[in-house]
C-alpha cells in the first residue's frame, strides 16, 4: 500500500513540526533545522498537494533551526515559525523570503507556537526561558508574559475559550492559565497538574506508570471534550487529565511507546482517537479508552493502542491531522527528512 | 443570596454577607481613611512624588502588605512578585477598612474549608475545587461581586465567577460582562499593552533587585544546578541532577542515584505543599539558571576544547542511553551515527557548521544543510546566539533527557 502514502523529502534539513492549513486540504507546512537542530539554519516548507504529489509551494530560510510552526488562523496565507535565536517569524507564501512579522522577545529557544483557535487574533509562544508569552499579529511586542519558570516545550490554546492557555514544561507539570483572572493571581496561573503524580485512585490492573517527574514535551486540548489534555514526555506514557478535577490525576493511561513522546494531536474527528509520534521512530494510533466499558476496578482508563506506523527512520517529530476530507488523513514528519501523508483509516483496517 | 439568608449561622454567611453589600458610597471614606496614610500611593496617587516617597518607605520597611494573611509562607516582599504590581491591585473595598483582618479570616476559612464549605462561592461556579486549587487563596479578594472595589485594576476579570468553569459557555462569560458591569475597565481589558507592560517592567525590576542582592553569580554552572537558590530547593534543578546520575555509567550511580531519589521525593513533596506559590521559586530559580548561562556566554571564559569536550560528554550520554537498544532501526540511525561521531570528537561545532575535526580530516560535513546566498544577517538583525557555538550545546543535554 505504499502508493497510498505520500511522501516528500526535505534533503539537508530536519523536520521538527507540521501542520495542515486551517484553510485548504491541499496546504501543509513543515519546520526544520539543519543538522538535527544542533547548529545550522532553518527551512520552512510550504508544500501544496496536488495531482503530481506533494509540491514546495514556497521556502523560507531563517538563519537558527526551527522547532515549531503554526497556520494563521486569519489569514490563509501566513504562518509563523518558531526560531531556535528565540525570535518568532510570520510569513507569508505571498511574500518571498523575508517574514512580515519577526516577534523578538523570548530570550532562548522558542520551541512551540499556536494560534488562538477562537479569537483568531492572538498567538502564543513557550520557549526555554522558561516564559510563554501572548501576541498579537500587529504588534512587534507581546501582549502578556506567563511565567512558567522552565523550559516550556509545548503551549496550546483551549479549543472553546480564547481565555485559557495551557503549557507543559521541563519540571512535569502541566499548566493552566486564565487570563480573565487578575494578574496577581499568580500571574493568571489557575491549574497546575503534577503530571507523573500516582492517581489518588487504584491504578487499571496490569499499568504501572512510572511516578518519577519527567520532562513533559507536548500535549493537546481534546476538540470535542473541552476540559480534557493528553499530554506526552519523556516517561513514555500519555496521561489525559481533566482540568476540571486537577487532584483527581489522570483520567486515562496510554502506555506503549518505548521512548519518549515527541508530539501528540487528538483527532479533529473522533472525541477518544489520538496521534503520537515518538523518539522511538513509530507513530501510533491510541483510543484512549473514555468511550470503552469500564470494568470498574479503576475510574482510570486503559488506552488502547489502534495501530502503530513503521515507516519513519528517524525520531518521529511531528503529526498532525488534516481537518478535511473524509477525515484520517494525518500528516508525520521525521529526522529521517521525510513527510508522509497517510491515511489513519488504514491503520485501523490492518492495510499499514 | 438565599442560601446566605438562611439555616443555620456561621462565620461564612456572616462574612459572605458583608462581602456582598454594595459599598460604592463609603468608598470615599474608605480611600481617605486616616489610617492608611502611609499607603496613601495604592489608592490616591494624586502627587506622584510624594507616592512614590511612600511607596519607596513601604518597599523599604517591609511593612506588610494587607490581606496577606499568612506572611511565614511568603519571602520578603522585595522579591515577591506579588509585590510590585500588588499594591495598584488593592481592593479599595473592605480590606483596607477593617484593617485586612477578616480578609485574614476569611483566607484561614478558605484553607481550613477547602473540602468542607463550598457555600462562600457562588453557587454558579460548578468547579470550586479546581479554582481553589489553582488560585492562591490570597485572591479570594477578586471574587466579590461588587465592581466597584477595583480601581486601578488593570485586569480582566472582577466577576463573581473565575477560572476554568465557564469555558463551556464563553460567550457568556466574563469579559463581556466585564465590561458592561465597569465600563470604564473595558478598554483596558488584557490587551492594554501599556500596562501589561508597566506590571512586566515592575516585576521585571524587581528579580532584577532580588537577583542583585541574593543571586549566585560566584557558583559555578554546575554548582548552580544543586537544587538550591537562596534556601529555596528546586524540584526541576535537582530533577535534571537525577538525569545526569541515571545516565552516567559510573557503578557508583546506583547509590547516589538512591539519594537523589529520596531528595528529590521530599523536595517534590515540600514543592507539592507550597503550592501555586511554587511557581515564584521557580521562577526565580530558573531566572537565576538563565543569568548564569547569559554571564557564561558573555564571559569568554570557555576555550573551545572545553565546548568541544562538553558536547563530546553529551553525546556519549545520548548513544549510551540507548545503546541497550539493537533494533535494526537504532543501528542504521544516521542521527545516532552522527552522535557516535560528536562522542569519538571526529565532528564538532565550529561556528555555524558541524565540521569533522583534525582525527577526520577537516572537511565540512553538513554542507548540503546550509543555504547559501543569502544574507541572513538581512533577516534577522541580532543573531548573537547563532555566533556563538556553546550556545548551541543545550539540544544536546535536552536529547540525553529525551531518552532516557
Amino acid at each position: 500500500m505504499a502508493s497510498s502514502m505520500l511522501e516528500f523529502r526535505t534533503p539537508g534539513f530536519n523536520p521538527y513540526a507540521v501542520k495542515y492549513s486551517p484553510y485548504y486540504d491541499s496546504r501543509i507546512a513543515v519546520a526544520s533545522a539543519a543538522n538535527y537542530g544542533i547548529v545550522g539554519n532553518g527551512r520552512l516548507f510550504c508544500l501544496g498537494l496536488g495531482p503530481q504529489g506533494v509540491q514546495v509551494e514556497k521556502m523560507f530560510d531563517t538563519n537558527d533551526a526551527q522547532y515549531d510552526l503554526a497556520w494563521s488562523e486569519i489569514n490563509e496565507s501566513q504562518l509563523l515559525v518558531a526560531c531556535g535565536d528565540g525570535s518568532i517569524k510570520l510569513y507569508d507564501v505571498n511574500v518571498n523570503d523575508f517574514p512580515v512579522m519577526n516577534f523578538h522577545e523570548h530570550k532562548r529557544e522558542t520551541f512551540s507556537v499556536a494560534w488562538s483557535p477562537i479569537t483568531k487574533d492572538t498567538f502564543a509562544s513557550s520557549s526555554w526561558d522558561g516564559t510563554v508569552k501572548i501576541w498579537s499579529p500587529a504588534r512587534k511586542d507581546s501582549i502578556t508574559t506567563l511565567p512558567v519558570g522552565n523550559c516550556t516545550y509545548s503551549t496550546n490554546y483551549c479549543p472553546s475559550n480564547p481565555n485559557i492557555i495551557s503549557a507543559v514544561s521541563t519540571d512535569s507539570h502541566l499548566r493552566v492559565f486564565d487570563l480573565r483572572t487578575p494578574i496577581s493571581a499568580q500571574y493568571h496561573l489557575t491549574v497546575k497538574i503534577p503530571v507523573h503524580h500516582p492517581p489518588p485512585v487504584p491504578l487499571p490492573p496490569g499499568i504501572a506508570p512510572p511516578a518519577m517527574p519527567a520532562e513533559i514535551l507536548t500535549h493537546d486540548w481534546n476538540k470535542y471534550r473541552d476540559t480534557v489534555i493528553a499530554t506526552g514526555g519523556v516517561d513514555r506514557v500519555i496521561r489525559t487529565f481533566d482540568i476540571r478535577n486537577p487532584a483527581a490525576g489522570p483520567t486515562s493511561l496510554i502506555m506503549g511507546h518505548e521512548y519518549a513522546i515527541r508530539r501528540l494531536a487528538w483527532s479533529p474527528h473522533a472525541a477518544d482517537v489520538l496521534i503520537s509520534g515518538s523518539y522511538d521512530m513509530t507513530v501510533r494510533l491510541w483510543t484512549d479508552g473514555s468511550t470503552m466499558e469500564s470494568d470498574g476496578s479503576s475510574p482510570i482508563k486503559r488506552g488502547v493502542q489502534l495501530g502503530v506506523m513503521n515507516r519513519h527512520t528517524e525520531f518521529v517529530t511531528g503529526v498532525d491531522w488534516c481537518l478535511f476530507g473524509v477525515g484520517g488523513w494525518v500528516a508525520t514528519v521525521g529526522w529521517d527528512e521525510r513527510l508522509l501523508l497517510w491515511d489513519a483509516n488504514m491503520i485501523l483496517q490492518g492495510r499499514l | 443570596m438565599a442560601d446566605n439568608t438562611c439555616g443555620p449561622s456561621n462565620a461564612f454567611k456572616g462574612l459572605a454577607r458583608h462581602v456582598d453589600q454594595d459599598r460604592t458610597r463609603q468608598q470615599d471614606r474608605v480611600v481617605a481613611s486616616p489610617h492608611h496614610v502611609a499607603q496613601a500611593f495604592r489608592t490616591a496617587p494624586h502627587d506622584p512624588a510624594v507616592a512614590n516617597s511612600q511607596f519607596a518607605a513601604f518597599q523599604g520597611g517591609n511593612a506588610p502588605l494587607p490581606g496577606f494573611g499568612v506572611p511565614d509562607m511568603y519571602p520578603p516582599p522585595a522579591f515577591m512578585p506579588h509585590s510590585a504590581p500588588y499594591p495598584r491591585m488593592q481592593p479599595v473595598g473592605p480590606a483596607p477598612n477593617v484593617g485586612g483582618d477578616w480578609v485574614n479570616d476569611f483566607q484561614r476559612n478558605l484553607h481550613l474549608n477547602e473540602t468542607a464549605s463550598p457555600s462562600l462561592h457562588r453557587p454558579s461556579v460548578p468547579h470550586n475545587s479546581a479554582m481553589r486549587r489553582g488560585i492562591h487563596p490570597s485572591m479570594g479578594a477578586t471574587y466579590y461581586p461588587t465592581p466597584p472595589m477595583h480601581q486601578h485594576m488593570p485586569s480582566t476579570m472582577m466577576g463573581p465567577a473565575g477560572g476554568i468553569a465557564q469555558q463551556n459557555g464563553y460567550l457568556h462569560s466574563m469579559p463581556n460582562e466585564a465590561i458592561n458591569m465597569q465600563p470604564h475597565h473595558g478598554a483596558v481589558d488584557m490587551i492594554d499593552p501599556l500596562i501589561q507592560q508597566q506590571l512586566d517592567d515592575e516585576f521585571t525590576a524587581a528579580m532584577d533587585e532580588w537577583m542583585r542582592e541574593n543571586g549566585t553569580s560566584e557558583t559555578t554552572p554546575a554548582e548552580a544546578s544543586v537544587g538550591v537558590v537562596d534556601g529555596v530547593p528546586t524540584v526541576q534543578s535537582t530533577y535534571s541532577e537525577y538525569n545526569v546520575t541515571h545516565s552516567a555509567t559510573n557503578p557508583n550511580a546506583q547509590a547516589a542515584l538512591a539519594m537523589e531519589d529520596a531528595k528529590l521525593k521530599q523536595l517534590h513533596a515540600e514543592h507539592a505543599e507550597m503550592g501555586p506559590l511554587g511557581i515564584d521559586e521557580a521562577m526565580l530559580a530558573h531566572q537565576s539558571q538563565l543569568e548564569q548561562e547569559a554571564s557564561d556566554q558573555s564571559h569568554p571564559a570557555k576555550t573551545q576544547p572545553q565546548v568541544d569536550t562538553e558536547l563530546a560528554r553529551a553525546a556519549q550520554q545520548l548513544v549510551d542511553s540507548v545503546s541497550d537498544n539493537d533494533s535494526e532501526k537504532f543501528r542504521n540511525s544516521s542521527f545516532l551515527q552522527m552522535m557516535r561521531r560528536i562522542a569519538a570528537e571526529e565532528v564538532t561545532v565550529r561556528g555555524n557548521e558541524l565540521v569533522e575535526t583534525s582525527r577526520a580530516g577537516s572537511t565540512d560535513v553538513g554542507s548540503s544543510s546550509h543555504a547559501t546566498g543569502h544574507d541572513f544577517s538581512t533577516i534577522s538583525p541580532s543573531p548573537a546566539s547563532r555566533q556563538v557555538s556553546g550556545s548551541r550545546i543545550y539540544p544536546y543535554s535536552l536529547l540525553t533527557n529525551l531518552i532516557q
